[in-house]
């Protein structure tokens, strides 16, 4: 039997459905199995990846509340960079833009994937702790956007997010596996959390940028525009703000896991002692 | 009182789909591929179709290291709800295109 991505991405997909539904699951996992070509067996689990998001259910549970927000999350991100690339076109002809799309949404795609198949892996007892990834990825996201707010206005001391960052990331990690008595647990709730703060943060910052063209601008930015010899200052400061979001995208998820993992790995050894 | 709403296009076609042969179990990627249905919205219609009664399910033993598939006909309820239906529109043949001329825009 094939165990490619697409079948292990659907077996993980289809425990999000409730148990009076899991026969259809299985019929979805029993179908794919005979079906070959990497193309349709894609199409095929897309599809029924959207038909347990989507499908009203009789049982809600957190894992599809998570799976949902980082599904309209992606979404969102997707249809900010399509509207910022469609209403600064002068963004299109910088060099390398496409390159960076292509792996922006690269990431977008391995973040959603991610997040089904760790919220389907889960068990259990450990969905009850969904919730602290939902609050935590939001609370990580706040404390990223004040490091940017912190840069343009004097109300919040540059310092101050900068070393609640870590703590707060750390503090996630050993929070989810005190709660779910394992590291592991921990870890899990620690990705979901990170992939939500990094969607969550590149949602806020991309969207205030092509919304506001890119304001305030800051004198640093004015200087850079005059020297860049760009077509008009929302174009720039948009596609700088573009840039900077994709790169958070990345970098907030990451530091994030890295950091909750060692909270959690932390607690736990402290616990078992 | 349980609400009576007409069934989608999509929903219509599959039940026409498997009452073209009411006693023939079928399978989701080959009845999907008939009506021209990706798996995101067929099977959404078959657990709707089985919760309400006019669908069965099975599973049918395949090759060797294979899992059995999930093979699907009408109920007796799917047939009677079929026949209720409204005739299916007769397909309309389009006039032909008119001929385009070789060199004809001058």
């Amino acid at each position: 039997m094939t165990t490619d991505l697409s079948a292990q991405v659907l077996a993980a997909a289809v425990r999000l459905l409730p148990a009076h539904q899991a026969e259809w699951g299985r019929a979805m996992v029993a179908e794919l199995s005979h079906l070959h070509g990497r193309g349709r067996r894609r199409r095929f689990v897309a599809g029924c990846l959207r038909a347990i998001l989507l499908a009203p259910q009789a049982q809600d549970g957190p894992g599809r509340s998570v799976v949902g927000v980082v599904a309209a999350a992606t979404l969102g991100c997707v249809g900010l960079v399509a509207y910022g690339l469609v209403h600064y076109p002068g963004v299109r002809t910088g060099a390398g833009v496409w390159v960076a799309v292509a792996g922006c949404l690269a990431a977008l795609a391995t973040y959603l994937v991610t997040a089904v198949v760790v919220v389907g892996r889960l068990t259990e007892s450990r969905r009850a702790l969904l919730p602290i990834a939902l609050l935590g990825g939001s609370a990580v996201a706040v404390l990223w956007w004040l490091v940017g707010v912190a840069a343009t206005s004097s109300w919040v001391p540059g310092v101050l997010p900068v070393v609640l960052i870590p703590l707060g990331a750390l503090a996630l990690g050993a929070a989810a596996a005190w709660r779910g008595r394992s590291a592991l647990a921990g870890r899990q709730v620690v990705l979901l959390a990170a992939l939500l703060a990094g969607l969550l943060l590149f949602l806020g910052w991309v969207g205030a940028a092509v919304l506001t063209g890119g304001q305030p601008y800051d004198p640093g930015l004015v200087r850079d525009f005059h020297a860049s010899g760009a077509a008009d200052l929302a174009t720039y400061a948009v596609d700088d703000d573009l840039g900077t979001g994709m790169m958070l995208l990345l970098l907030v998820p990451l530091l994030t896991w890295a950091l909750g993992s060692v909270g959690a790995s932390v607690t736990t050894g402290r616990r078992g002692r | 009182m349980p609400r009576t709403r007409a069934p989608s296009a999509q929903t219509v076609s599959v039940l026409r789909a498997l009452a073209a042969d009411p006693s023939r179990w079928r399978y989701g990627y080959e009845l999907g591929a008939e009506v021209d249905l990706r798996s995101g919205s067929l099977y959404p219609i078959l657990m709707r179709l089985s919760d309400r009664g006019l669908l069965e399910s099975a599973w049918r033993e395949t090759e060797r290291g294979r899992p059995p598939r999930h093979v699907y006909r009408l109920t007796a309820a799917g047939v009677a709800e079929v026949a209720g239906l409204e005739p299916a529109p007769a397909v309309r043949r389009r006039s032909p295109a008119p001929r385009r001329q070789l060199g004809g825009a001058q």
